[in-house]
């Protein structure tokens, strides 16, 4: 045994009863988690032992030995040659007769040194002696000490202690300390992953205290790959891997995408949402993926998993793989990218506990301003109307009410005043404002138990999240429970077992309100409650009543999933994997409608209220997965060749259901129920299933680590095809050069690595629109024709028709790569050159004429190719001692188009050949007609019903008037017109612009100065246009509409180089011609975010120590702190545009907690 | 080897041996997987239930009332008008251009294939002969309701009688079916479900469904149009089909004695099951099928309904005359109060009669009072005497239950002495939609649920009037038996054939019999708005009478700030906002056949001449 995992073995069974059975000794383990090994004992020759082995081969003679007796063999490897068969049997004898025994019929000899036995051939006895004689004849002597960390002073337990140029050695106990017997003039080498090896001459000392040095280079080292890892410097694919625990830092977020989003070049996050628990987050990797959809496969530990569910704070790293000779192992859903996510593994030693608390008030980060009543009805008379729609009120009136209250408030006490039997309102209240009321309060709580032993490890941590929204009351909340649990045991020293169990429970709450009637509401609405004058109060139905009054919906989520694996090392080199996760997941989302008595603020009445419409729905599903891995992986060294192979199988079964029940009229408001109400019970369900399996494998080979090269291949089937084209094979190949380590660059010490990567490969996506694509079946449906009574009877749809032919999509991806490490590694860059091709997508192949009477069947028919680049810069350096800053900045970007489509009418509204994604068509703004453009005289005194003068354009159908938008007649007909929709006449419109997120971009910065430390992030989307066709970017679009302050710069005679376009009076015809798609209107939705700073201190250990506390550090930290954007406020351009434009609007967090460990 | 080494031997394998249990076990037919919700044509076509389970999916042709809306193709008429749509409509104005693909062909093609893939199985099933013959039956009827909408529209069609598959290349590219043979085939299926479908459909278990009354009233509907089409388009042959039209009103006639009392309610009643003279019927319910129509009908969003001129010209006097035989009727007309005076009942119950009230301040519009004066609630107190009040109120209001101040309520013109003038329910052209307007809906979510009729007496009647015309039969007691009743109804005097003669309407066209064009006004009467008209005109060969100049209610420009164009720009008459369109051309009669269907099968399929 030539190597140092001896030793290891040797500790590790230490404790070990040796004739009690291996059962018993696992459940001693077991039992015995958390108790701390106790270490080495000298050899004591005089040992009696039991051996009874049988033609038993030297190496197992030795590790037999061994395990009984702690006793290290050294040996040359030409003592192994003869391949001699050992037998003994013997009770109660000492160390010599079993050698002895052993050794009798063979040509070897032994020398006992202490703790050692020196194995020698006598064939080679005189070519050996010479060193056997000196190593023998040495003085040998007991070295002890403690091996630290050099930042925390924690000592480093496991470290190996050797002594080098040979197996001896030994490992630290949990507190560091290490005990070996060497010859005094020897070099002590001491190493632990992620820290520089160091190496000390022992000089005869018997005391040694080994402080390690954490190496940057070699933090990096090993990422995550497909069914293995990988030291990074041997990557040949697309990789990108970001540390979570320095990305999330402290802030305080609770979803893992949020986390993500800007940490990795390639890697796109939208948000779309500030709602707590919203689920409008989108990701994507390298932009557009098919027509027919597809997104990234999440996985941790091989399993797919919803990326919602995992707690971030679980999250270890993060490691995406892009290109498709790095997904292409996960086969069938991974064809457009994975995440691998690797949780926090447990950490071996003593029981050490963590907690970590964050908590934050949050307010919106940007609410729309409303007009003031006066602006409002201002406006109202500017654009000619003469009665607002409400109750009748004159706008000029109502301007003179205003101005007078305004002046002097006291004249109306009662914020409104009638004339002529109108009500005319006049206080100014801000409904929107109103409800967003609240603060939102944040607490994220986060517990951790881990510790054990090399043979038995584990790591427990809970999560809790409770968010509460900035509505006014509690009902916009988010509630989240997460329970992992990884328990880690060697049941034999080749065989490993691995349990994960995982729960996680989130009950999020839905404020039965529309956003969208708050931004409706104009500011000189009541608020409160009516007083009909009896003494009866009804609450008025503004936005922050209405939420007050309907019940919340709710939404909970649980999920369990179970993952066991095991490991076997049957020899050195080879190990055997098997993973089994059994994974369920529930739903329930229950909605309930009451339907309280308001009363209209603007019509001022009682809001129909209609006891039908009350309703009660429960809505449940649950699924089922469950995901099979069988894998080897056998790595070899041959002189300056490094092979790595791997193959396996994977297999996964998913089935979904769902239910649902509704009724309506309650009984009872306050017991929402399918009893507690009278009306007719509705109910249904559904059924979903696929089922994927494949086999796969995998070549490694470098050449020195300078010249690598990567084969994937796997072999994959999806229930979604028919059978006949359910495989597919896909292959994929990567190779690199690692310049830095040829001759001639030996002589430089600027680079450490220079590493060109290049790499090709394809992949199957197995999406398709739906889950049966090859089946004929007959859907279930509900006729839509009632028989007398409402009977609505079940009826069958069509069974679509079926190509035999269509198959897999295939998505080919060809990579370029570079990796700079230099400067002492502390400055990293990588940048990726990329164009993934996803072809043969399914859709409507072959057209067929309608006579059919049914869609032609679906085909492998178009094609579309995205091209894009990322680039990452990381530096980071130490100033002195006590200070040290990293600076860490990506940026990526890609763009996607269509390059095969059935559309050869060329009609714009479809796919076609050349096609961008995310381009926008529209016209090109002229600016607003003036009275110029008509001839004189031919305009009215409100300037209308001119006639244009020759050679000016008009809209097709409309008779424009000073103060309409005047678009360019790109055609020249005289008239602007839409064309006839196709590329060949789009009349005059043209593409105007693309609302693809380019040049994402995201950068954190970190620095530490003693005890404090600062972190920074930064994102944002570097160029973006946007179309906004809703109330809140439009004035007044029609009658019912609200006026915000930003719609104030409209056109008006005497206004005429405005923002906005004219106004009617009527929702006329003119003015929606005015919002047409157009260059004036095109917005930029670039933006900048400062998501997150923190500060923090970190305690001092001479504080801590007194209280027995490991580590404690406090911090404070502000999340979405500033959102720098080019549209108007309330607007943000990362916020889905739902109706209306009313978004509810990301929070701006202002946290404190603590991290403490013990 | 020891003990301890043969243990640990045999936990290898037996850790082995697990894992190669757990492969055999997951790799057993692992990727075969079937939908759960889905049936397969092997498993559906099988018994009478379940073929009564498929059929229901036909049923939905009827569509929803309002989509259906758009499909009346009224504005393409002469009696309406769309009221937002200043640019006229597009048939009459001559803007159809070839369309790549339509949603009409595609669409009964699609239920085509549906039907025949039922009729394909009926011999595979395990049913009685009888029942076999009802459902081929029930597949024949609804296979020509399908073709009946795409020989109004094209002409020659393709005759699909199986479910087609993506290799049936012969038939892509076996042309049109001249529409001769369509027509007869049609009549000779229909023929055969009068023989052999169940007298009440599926009646005994689920009513309203399609039996023989459904069957009679689509020949009599069918016959009529195929019959008059050929006549009056010169293609011969047309006495068959309005022998097998008379023939079928005939039998309904004497099935179907009596008419609903009310006309008003056929439209606005919530429940039409068992009511009289309704044959078949679509029903509407508030949770699950609902419609919009009610909703639409009062919007001031485009499509607007508004009558022309000519359309409440049709209505006769009580006494049964028309209004061009009165010389003073060119000075009542001036004022819509005396204009609507004693008139055919129906006018009340199809145009928004008029009115004037005062919509009470800080009600939110939702209350009202009459004003002093009384001659604005003339209208008001009438329906309150004619028609059921509570499904059809006067005054009018818009869907959330708000007042309309006044009728006719001028969009864009505001009504002197009007305290303000809410934008819904306007109207352009002065006689504003009523028909479908009543109170069966809920306030929120546009959920109409008045049921629609689908086949009634009334049509029949005037088809049976029509068709016996036609066919030289047309006589007093034929008139008693059809026009006289729908006039008892509508509280106008008899007709009397012997009294029509050439003076009768000094407005008639000339080259239309006085009978027939008496006859036609009956038709046009009691079918206003319900989508008949331009099918009418077009089997008639009249779509001249849709080419003039659309007219509107007689007013004065000067009472609405001359913002109302009236014909010839005068300062009064008639409301005229588009002008006079070109003459029909004839190719228009048919449509033309989308591009997509020549170009796909290879030019198989002609288009139509002219276009």
């Amino acid at each position: 045994m030539n190597n140092n995992k001896n030793s290891r073995l040797c500790h590790y069974l230490y404790n070990l009863k040796f004739n009690l059975s291996k059962a018993l000794h696992v459940l001693i383990i077991l039992l015995a988690i958390g108790i701390s090994n106790s270490y080495s004992n000298p050899l004591n020759s005089q040992t009696k032992i039991d051996l009874v082995i049988k033609d038993a081969s030297l190496i197992e003679f030795f590790e037999e030995v061994q395990s009984i007796t702690k006793i290290n063999f050294l040996y040359k490897n030409d003592v192994l040659k003869d391949e001699i068969k050992i037998s003994v049997n013997l009770e109660k004898a000492s160390i010599e007769k079993v050698l002895n025994e052993a050794f009798s019929n063979t040509n070897l000899d032994y020398k006992i040194a202490d703790k050692e036995i020196i194995v020698y051939s006598l064939n080679n006895r005189f070519n050996d002696s010479t060193v056997l004689n000196s190593k023998v004849d040495q003085e040998f002597i007991t070295v002890t000490g403690t091996v630290t960390e050099d930042e925390t002073g924690m000592p480093i337990p496991s470290a190996n202690i050797l002594e080098k140029g040979t197996s001896n050695g030994v490992m630290t106990d949990f507190d560091g300390n290490y005990s070996i017997n060497l010859p005094k003039d020897a070099i002590l080498s001491v190493s632990y992953l992620g820290y520089a090896t160091k190496e000390i001459k022992v000089d005869g000392r018997n005391e040694i205290d080994v402080v390690l040095q954490q190496d940057a280079a070699a933090l990096d080292e090993v990422v995550v790959v497909g069914f293995g890892s990988q030291k990074k410097a041997n990557v040949s694919g697309a990789v990108s891997s970001v540390d979570l625990e320095d990305a999330l830092g402290d802030r305080p977020i609770t979803n893992s995408l949020s986390a993500l989003q800007g940490t990795i070049p390639g890697l796109q996050v939208t948000l779309g949402s500030g709602e707590p628990g919203s689920q409008r987050e989108g990701f994507n990797i390298r932009g557009v993926t098919s027509i027919n959809g597809g997104s990234p496969l999440v996985l941790v530990n091989n399993v797919p998993v919803s990326i919602e569910d995992v707690n971030p704070r679980d999250i270890k790293t993060v490691t995406v793989l892009k290109d498709a000779s790095a997904t292409s192992i996960y086969g069938a859903r991974a064809a457009f990218g994975v995440i691998l996510i690797t949780t926090k593994k447990p950490e071996i030693g003593k029981p050490k506990f963590s907690y970590s608390l964050t908590s934050s008030v949050s307010r919106p980060t940007g609410l729309p301003e409303m007009a003031s009543p006066l602006e409002f009805v201002t406006a109202l008379n500017d654009w000619g109307r003469v009665d607002y729609w409400s109750l009748g009120q004159d706008p000029s009136v109502w301007k003179g009410l205003l101005e007078e209250y305004n002046s002097n408030p006291s004249t109306y006490p009662l914020g409104y005043t009638e004339v002529d039997n109108i009500r005319y309102q006049l206080e100014n209240n801000n409904p929107i404002d109103d409800l967003f009321g609240d603060l939102g309060f944040t607490q994220i709580h986060n517990a951790s138990m881990s510790g054990g032993s090399e043979i038995a490890n584990y790591r427990v941590s809970l999560g809790y999240t409770d968010e509460d929204g900035i509505l006014v009351t509690n009902k916009d909340g988010f509630k989240r429970y997460h329970l992992n649990s990884l328990t880690s045991v060697k049941i034999t020293p080749k065989l490993t077992s691995d349990l994960n169990v995982f729960y996680s429970n989130a009950n999020r709450s839905i404020a039965n309100q529309d956003y969208s009637r708050a931004v409706r509401v104009p500011s000189f609405a009541p608020v409160g409650d009516h007083d009909n004058g009896d003494g009866n109060l009804i609450p008025y139905s503004t936005p922050e009543n209405l939420v007050k009054l309907n019940p919340a919906n709710s939404n909970i989520n649980s999920n369990l999933r179970l993952f066991s694996k095991i490991e076997y090392n049957p020899f050195k080199d080879l190990t055997l994997t098997g993973e089994y996760t059994f994974e369920t997941k529930a739903r329930e989302l229950t909605r309930v409608n009451t339907d309280p008595e308001t009363f209209s603020p603007t019509v001022l009445t009682i809001d129909s209220n209609n006891n039908d419409e009350t309703f009660y729905r429960n809505d449940r599903g649950k699924s089922k997965y469950k995901g099979l891995n069988l894998y080897a992986t056998y790595s070899k060294s041959l002189g300056k060749h490094n092979i790595k192979l791997l193959t396996g199988y994977n297999s996964e079964t998913y089935s979904s259901s769902e239910l649902f029940a509704s009724r309506r009229n309650l009984i009872s408001y306050g017991l929402p129920s399918l009893d507690g109400a009278t009306g007719e019970i509705r109910a249904g369900d559904g059924f979903g299933e696929w089922a994927v399996n494949g086999v796969f494998g995998r070549i490694n080979y470098n050449y020195e680590e300078k010249y690598f090269l990567e084969a994937n291949g796997r072999y994959d089937g999806s229930s979604r095809f028919a059978e006949g084209n359910r495989y597919g094979f896909f292959p994929s190949f990567s190779a690199a050069w690692n310049i830095a380590k040829e001759s001639f660059m030996q002589k430089q010490d600027l680079f450490s690595v220079l590493k060109l990567r290049g790499s090709w490969g394809e992949i199957g996506n197995q999406e398709t629109p739906g889950l049966y694509p090859a089946v004929p079946g007959l859907p279930l449906n509900n006729a839509f024709w009632l028989t007398p009574g409402d009977i609505q009877h079940v009826t069958l749809g069509d069974p679509g028709l079926i190509s035999s032919a269509f198959t897999w999509e295939t998505v080919q991806t060809t990579n370029f790569g570079l990796d700079i490490a230099m400067l002492n590694n502390r400055l990293n860059v990588s940048a990726e050159i990329y164009s993934r091709k996803t072809l043969n997508m399914i859709t409507q192949g072959e057209e067929l004429p309608a006579i059919l009477g049914a869609p032609a069947p679906v085909a492998n028919a178009a094609d579309l190719e995205t091209k894009g680049w990322e680039l990452d810069f990381n530096w980071q350096d130490n100033v002195g001692k006590d200070f040290y800053y990293q600076i860490g900045v990506n940026i990526f970007d890609s763009q996607s188009e269509i390059t095969n489509f059935g559309n050869e009418e060329g009609l714009i509204d479809q796919f076609y050949v050349g096609r961008k994604f995310g381009e926008i068509w529209g016209y090109v703004t002229d600016g607003f007609y003036t009275v110029d453009d008509f001839e004189t005289g031919t305009l009215n005194d409100d300037l209308t019903g001119g006639t244009l003068k020759e050679g000016i354009p008009n809209v097709r159908g409309r008779n424009p008037n000073p103060g309409d938008i005047k678009y360019k007649d790109l055609d020249g007909d005289g008239e602007i017109f839409t064309g006839n929709n196709t590329l060949e006449d789009s009349g005059d419109r043209k593409i105007i612009g693309n609302n693809t997120r380019r040049y994402n971009y995201g950068a954190n910065i970190t620095m530490g100065y003693k005890n404090f430390d600062f972190s920074m992030f930064l994102n944002g989307v570097g160029k973006r246009d946007i179309v906004l066709n809703n109330d809140l970017f439009w004035p007044f679009r029609e009658k019912f509409d609200n006026i915000f302050k930003h719609h104030l710069d409209y056109w008006t005679p005497e206004n005429t180089s405005a923002y906005y376009p004219r106004i009617y009076e009527t929702d006329g015809s003119n003015y929606s011609a005015s919002r047409s798609t157009q260059t004036k209107y095109l917005l930029d939705g670039s933006y900048l975010a400062i998501k997150n700073i923190t500060i923090g201190y970190t305690f001092s250990d001479q504080i801590l120590d007194k209280l027995n506390i490991g580590n404690l550090r406090v911090f404070l930290s502000a999340e979405n702190l500033l959102f720098a954007d080019q549209l108007p406020q309330g607007l943000n351009p990362e916020l889905q545009d739902r109706a209306r434009g009313a978004a509810y609007p990301f929070q701006r967090n202002f946290a404190i907690g603590l991290n403490l460990n013990f | 080897m020891n003990i301890k080494n043969i243990i640990k031997m045999k936990n290898k394998y037996k850790i082995i041996m697990l894992l190669a249990l757990v492969v055999c076990v997951s790799c057993e037919n692992e990727l075969e997987r079937l939908p759960k919700d889905e049936l397969t044509v092997a498993t559906t076509f099988t018994n009478n239930r379940n073929f009564q389970t498929y059929s229901w999916e036909f049923y939905e042709t009827f569509g929803t009332w309002h989509t259906g809306r758009n499909d009346f193709n009224e504005h393409s008429a002469d009696l309406m008008v769309d009221g937002r749509n200043d640019n006229g409509d597009d048939w009459i104005w001559q803007r159809i251009t070839v369309p790549t693909s339509s949603g009409l062909y595609n669409s009964c093609f699609s239920r085509i294939r549906k039907v025949n893939l039922m009729l394909d199985n009926i011999d595979g099933s395990e049913m009685n002969d009888v029942d076999r013959n009802h459902w081929r039956s029930v597949g024949y009827f609804f296979r020509a309701w399908e073709y009946f909408k795409l020989v109004k529209a094209y002409g020659d069609i393709t005759w699909v009688e199986t479910a087609l598959s993506d290799s049936d290349k012969e038939v892509f590219n076996g042309g049109r079916t001249p529409r001769k043979e369509v027509a007869q085939n049609m009549l000779d299926n229909l023929m055969f479900a009068e023989e052999n479908i169940k007298e009440n459909g599926e009646g005994d278990v689920n009513p309203n469904t399609i039996g023989v009354d459904e069957v009679r009233a689509l020949i009599s509907r069918f016959g009529l149009f195929e019959g008059t089409w050929r006549k009056y388009h010169g293609l011969g042959d047309e006495t068959p089909f309005l022998e097998a039209s008379a023939d079928a009103s005939e039998k309904l006639i004497s099935s179907y004695p009596e008419l609903h009392p009310n006309y008003e309610q056929l439209f606005s009643s919530s429940d039409l099951e068992g009511k009289a003279g309704i044959i078949f019927y679509k029903e509407y319910g508030r949770n699950s099928v609902s419609h919009s129509l009610n909703q639409w009908s009062r919007s001031s969003e485009s499509p607007v309904w508004d009558f022309t001129k000519k359309a409440a010209d049709m209505f006769l006097m009580s006494d049964g005359t028309p209004v061009s035989a009165d010389s003073d009727f060119v000075n009542r007309e001036k004022d819509p109060y005396s204009e609507f005076r004693n008139r055919d009942h129906r006018m009340y119950f199809t145009i928004t009669p008029p009115f004037k009230i005062e919509v009470l301040p800080n009600t939110g519009s939702l209350e009202w009072d009459y004003l002093p004066d009384a001659r604005y609630r003339e209208y008001i107190d009438l329906l309150g005497t004619i028609s059921n009040f509570i499904d059809k109120p006067l005054p009018d209001n818009n869907w959330a239950g708000m007042m309309v101040p006044t009728s006719p309520h001028w969009k864009g013109g505001v009504e002197p002495g009007l305290p303000f003038d809410p934008g819904y329910n306007t109207t352009s052209w002065g006689y504003k939609q009523f028909k479908y307007v009543n109170n069966n809906h809920i306030a929120i979510g546009w959920v109409d649920e008045h049921d629609q009729p689908i086949f009634r007496m009334g049509e029949v009647l005037v088809n049976y009037a029509e068709a016996t015309f036609e066919l030289g039969e047309f006589n007093q007691s034929i008139a008693d038996q059809t026009i006289n009743k729908l006039r008892e109804r509508a509280d106008v005097a008899d007709m009397t054939v012997g009294a029509i003669n050439a003076g009768f309407d000094p407005n008639r066209d000339a080259n239309v019999d006085p009978v027939l064009w008496e006859i036609r006004r009956e038709r046009s009467v009691e079918l206003m708005a319900e989508g008949f008209r331009f099918d009418d005109l077009r089997r008639w060969k009249k779509m001249n009478y849709a080419t003039q100049e659309k007219l509107g209610m007689y007013i004065v420009a000067s009472d609405f700030d001359n913002k109302i164009p009236i014909q010839n720009g005068a300062s009064e008459g008639y409301v005229s906002r588009i002008g006079k369109p070109s003459p029909w051309p004839d190719h228009y009669y048919l449509y033309p056949i989308p591009s997509n269907e020549i170009v796909l099968t290879n030019g198989s399929i002609e288009q139509n001449p002219g276009w």
